[in-house]
């Protein structure tokens, strides 16, 4: 059985099932495969303290009671899944480090965030695991604003301005913040059994083309008493945008690489960088300071 | 400040990959990999040596662009300077 994809701006041609993703029909223009290969000898060079491997341009990264995958030429995605695990853990770590080892191979810049579509601009949130970016964007999402991207967001670079790509209908979220969300657990799957986060699909969505970056909020939860927000400038944004890439150490020596310091100053140039220092449970005070920093953009 | 050192040419390392952002000018070593942040008068003088200048001819340039002494702007200059040559940002000839 293969499948074929569209996701991330490319055409997927897959032996895995990734409901995840929009289906699109047979095609022969495919930029990206994902096969099952024996992935064995790959593995024997691993070294026992290590995860992953970079050789050349080609990354082996070895997921315990979950399986082997190899991303190499920019196009190929292999997978073997060990004895045991199942599709829902394969396809975590295929949509997670596996994609953002492409991406890198690729020349693509991903950055962990996730991305809204507001006023014709798409906004980021980043932040660290737990920090609210997909809570953030899934109630922009209730109010009626189109979700990009989520976790993973993908930037490219044309005429020297960033651009967001449309990545696929899912939003992951923990149990606590589909409960806040007012969503039911039971409507909605289990990432991976034994852990509380689930993938939310989105009804509406569209893979259209990448829309031009507006502005980046970093979300950062702080015991303050009211949710503050205040512009970080200059060298500030290059180092939060490095210290947001996703999977960076795919890349070697990645801050060494010209192409990579002109897509983090290209962003930096471009857009307005925010830090929301936000209190528990503030979800709508982050969306109003959104909001009103997103207007004074406008002028 | 001895006019030897003030007549000392410089020019700028042409490896260096540089943007603009906020006021301030971002750059990268490429030898090296680093990236350095230039403030308002290393970038003007980053940006003055597009042409290979001695100090002097800089400082000259910055005495009809800032509202400043001489004596200031050459204790100024001459610092940036040094700190532009130790980050290989620019080049003694």
């Amino acid at each position: 059985m293969s499948f074929f994809y569209q996701a991330f701006g490319l055409i997927i041609n897959s032996e895995i099932e990734i409901p995840e993703f929009i289906g699109i029909d047979d095609t022969l223009d495919v930029d990206v495969v994902i096969r099952f290969t024996n992935l064995e000898k790959k593995s024997s060079i691993l070294r026992p303290d290590e995860w992953f491997y970079i050789l050349d341009d080609e990354i082996y990264f070895e997921i315990e009671k979950v399986g082997r995958f190899f991303i190499k030429e920019s196009s190929f995605i292999e997978v073997d899944p060990f004895d045991g695990t199942d599709q829902d853990n394969i396809r975590l770590f295929l949509l997670g480090s596996g994609f953002g080892a492409l991406f890198h191979q690729r020349g693509f810049l991903p950055i962990h965030a996730s991305a809204v579509e507001i006023g014709g601009k798409a906004i980021l949130f980043a932040g660290d695991s737990g920090a609210g970016k997909s809570t953030t964007s899934y109630s922009f999402y209730k109010k009626g604003y189109r979700i990009i991207s989520d976790d993973i967001s993908v930037i490219e670079l044309r005429n020297k301005k960033p651009y967001v790509i449309s990545a696929y209908p899912q939003v992951k979220l923990w149990d606590d913040a589909i409960d806040k969300l007012g969503l039911k657990r039971e409507n909605h799957r289990k990432l991976r059994k034994g852990e509380e986060k689930y993938g939310v699909k989105l009804p509406y969505f569209n893979l259209e083309d990448p829309i031009e970056l507006g502005s980046v909020f970093f979300l950062k939860p702080s015991k303050v008493s009211k949710t503050n927000v205040f512009e970080i400038k200059s060298f500030e944004k290059v180092i939060q945008i490095q210290k947001n890439i996703y999977r960076s150490y795919f890349k070697k020596n990645i801050l060494e690489n010209v192409d990579v310091f002109k897509k983090i100053t290209a962003i930096g140039a471009s857009v307005r960088f925010y830090e929301i220092e936000r209190k528990e449970n503030s979800v709508d005070e982050v969306l109003n300071l959104v909001k009103s920093k997103i207007n004074v953009n406008k002028i | 400040m001895s006019n030897s050192v003030l007549s000392v040419q410089y020019k700028r390392n042409e490896e260096i990959v540089s943007t603009e952002m906020d006021d301030s000018l971002m750059m990268m070593s490429v030898e090296e990999g680093k990236y350095f942040e230039l403030n308002i008068i290393s970038k003007r003088i980053w940006e003055i040596l597009e042409f290979e200048k001695s100090i002097e001819e800089v400082i000259n340039q910055l005495l009809l662009e800032f509202d400043i002494s001489r004596e200031v702007c050459t204790k100024d200059v001459v610092n940036h300077f040094e700190e532009l040559e130790t980050k290989k940002i620019i080049f003694r000839l």
